[in-house]
This record gives structure tokens, sequence and C-alpha cells, in this order.
């Protein structure tokens, strides 16, 4: 009997043996450096050109008194008022913008102002307004997701003739705004 | 005093079923205090550290992150909303509450790569405050806790666009 307890003593205090070896192992292990890693993402887009393709053009027109002349966005053109349409060569033409830029990201472009002039470098100008940007409902804002790069966007206007407009060619400039979203 | 009669005596007073749980608790008590209170660091990025989206228009430039999420785009580089992606990041840390940690970038800078072999440079690194450099000390106020990180990002001129991902790399140790 004796030596039975006296077995049990022995196999009790190998027991708290081998507790103290893996108390004394385990924290310091736990007190190791850690290192963790985080993800990091950013996304470039191409930068956005766009330019004029094709002019817009108002055409050949004559005019005894204030009119108008209205180019939609697929190029056919409306006179109003004292305002009559001219072949002459058949120059008309909607304008068409070319936009570079990546494809399905949602772009906002928009007319940089509502009205722009041309000129006969003579001092004599008209006002140009009322743009539609895409179609003839775009009006001076639109928003466009680019399928293919480069894309081209249609636009129209209306010319303003003055009730005794200087004959002679008029030229001038608009600018288009395109951002992404 | 021979063993057996050592346990008739210790058996009087009810110690013998005990002897093995004493003799346990005891070295207990004199391990060190550091050992028995550390819990083990866990460093984990939880939410990405992400620059958005962006144009460079060719003369290079960087996008700044603050540790709120605020970006900054210098020189070339022009911020776009582009579904508003950006972020500060944000890492966790576990481990014991109370404690010094010094937390630190394995490097000054790392990369992101758009998988085509363009990569970019990110350094700058902020941890915890738009002031707190690449090394800090934090204590944890609970276990885990989060912390934000901000860094920048260099593109150069007529950097390939695309889409750019990496990692970043923080060590963790108790003071």
């Amino acid at each position: 009997m004796d030596n039975t307890k006296n077995g049990k003593i022995v196999s009790r205090a190998l027991l708290v043996g081998t507790a103290l070896v893996s108390l004394t192992a385990v924290p310091v292990s736990e007190v190791q450096a850690a290192s963790g890693t985080g993800a990091m993402s950013a996304i470039l887009l191409t930068p956005i050109t766009v330019s004029g393709t094709q002019v817009l053009h108002f055409g050949s027109m004559t005019a005894t008194n204030t009119g108008t002349m209205l180019i939609d966005t697929t190029g056919a053109r409306t006179p109003g008022g004292a305002v009559s349409a001219v072949a002459g060569g058949n120059l008309e033409q909607a304008g068409v913008l070319s936009i570079s830029a990546a494809t399905g990201v949602a772009i906002d472009l928009s007319m940089a102002a509502t009205s722009f002039t041309v000129t006969d470098g003579g001092g004599n100008t008209m006002v140009v307004n009322n743009f539609n940007l895409r179609t003839n409902a775009g009006g001076t804002a639109e928003t466009i997701t680019l399928v293919a790069s480069p894309t081209t966007v249609p636009l129209g206007a209306t010319l303003n003739v003055g009730a005794a407009q200087v004959t002679g060619t008029y030229t001038g400039t608009y600018t288009v705004n395109a951002n992404y979203q | 005093m021979p063993l057996s009669a050592f346990k008739r005596t210790a058996k009087k007073f009810g110690f013998s079923k005990h002897l093995g749980v004493l003799a346990a608790v005891i070295p207990l008590s004199v391990m060190p205090q550091s050992a028995k209170a550390a819990l083990s660091i866990v460093v984990s990025g939880t939410v990405d550290l992400n620059f958005g989206t962006m144009t460079e228009t060719g003369g290079g430039g960087t996008m700044v992150v603050d540790t709120t999420g605020a970006r900054t785009p210098t020189g070339a580089v022009t911020a776009v909303a582009g579904g508003g992606l950006a972020s500060q990041g944000i890492f966790s840390v576990s481990g014991s509450t109370g404690l010094a940690i010094d937390v630190s970038m394995t490097a000054a800078a790392f990369t992101v790569s758009n998988g085509g072999g363009a990569t970019m440079v990110v350094n700058n690194f902020n941890l915890v405050t738009n002031a707190g450099g690449a090394t800090r000390t934090i204590t944890l106020a609970a276990n885990p806790s989060t912390f934000p990180l901000g860094a920048t990002l260099n593109v150069g001129a007529g950097q390939a666009a695309g889409t750019y991902i990496g990692n970043y790399t923080i060590n963790a140790n108790y003071q």
C-alpha cells in the first residue's frame, strides 16, 4: 500500500512539474513581437481630353430682320424669324466632340458658359446659345459614360441674327468642361 | 519522517488530496509579473487604406490621405469622387490593455501595383494621428482597439492608368 501511495505522490509531482513547464513557457511566447498587414489601393483614371472634331456650322443664310438659325444634334437646321436658309455649299452640320477618358466611369459634360459669340473679324458679333449636348433634349449639361474611348458626342445650338446683321463669315469657339463624377 | 508517516499526519489536517494543488500554486506566485500579464499581440488591417480615384495629367504628383480620411492632391494629380472610395486605413491591435505597445511601419515605403508591371510608392505613413509618423507608442484602452493610419501616394508623370493594390506591414511590441 505504501508503495502504491508513494507511486501516486510521484505521479502527482510529475504532473506539477509538467504544469510548471508549460506555465513558464507560454507567457514567453505570448510576449513576442507581432506584425500584421493591411491593404492599400488606388484607382488612377486616364485623364479626360475633349476636342472638337467637327465644326458646329450654321451654314449660309440671309436675314431681312431679327431671327435665328438652329442646328440640332443631327445636323438638321431650322431657321426662325426673318432668317432664311441658303444652301450655299451645304456647309451646315452639328458640332462633334471627341472625348477620351476611362470607360465605365460617369463623366459630367457641361458648356463652360450658356452663350458664346461668333465674330466677323470686323467688330460684328452674333450670340450662339441654347446648346444641346448629345441629344436635342440634352441641354448644356449632360452625364455620359464611355463604353469605348474615344467616343464622339454631337452638339447643336442656336445662332441669333440681329435686325441689321452685317454680312460676312462669322467664326468663334465654344468650351465644354468634362469631369469624372 | 517516512513518507507514509507524513501522509498520515497530513491526512489529519485534510491535506492529502490537495498536496499536488498546493505544490502547483506556490510556484505560480513567483512567476514574473510581466509574463503573467501580457496577452499575445495581434495586428491586422481591417479597413483598406484607399487613396480613391484620381487622374494625373502629365507632371506627376501625390495624393495624401490623412488619418481622418481627408485627401489632398498635389501637383498634376486631381481627385475624382469615383464612388467615394477614399478612406484612411484602419488597423486593429489585440493585446493586453494598459501596457505600452510600440507600433511601427516595417519599412518607410511600400508599393502598390496595377498587376501589369506599373507601381507607385506609398510613403510618409502617419500612425494614429497626422503627426504620428511611422513609429508610435500606443496603449490599448480595450482589447482589441482600432487605430487609423494615413500615407502619401506618389503618382509618376504619365503613370499608367489602372487599379493599384498592395500591402503595408506594421510591427507591434510591448515596451
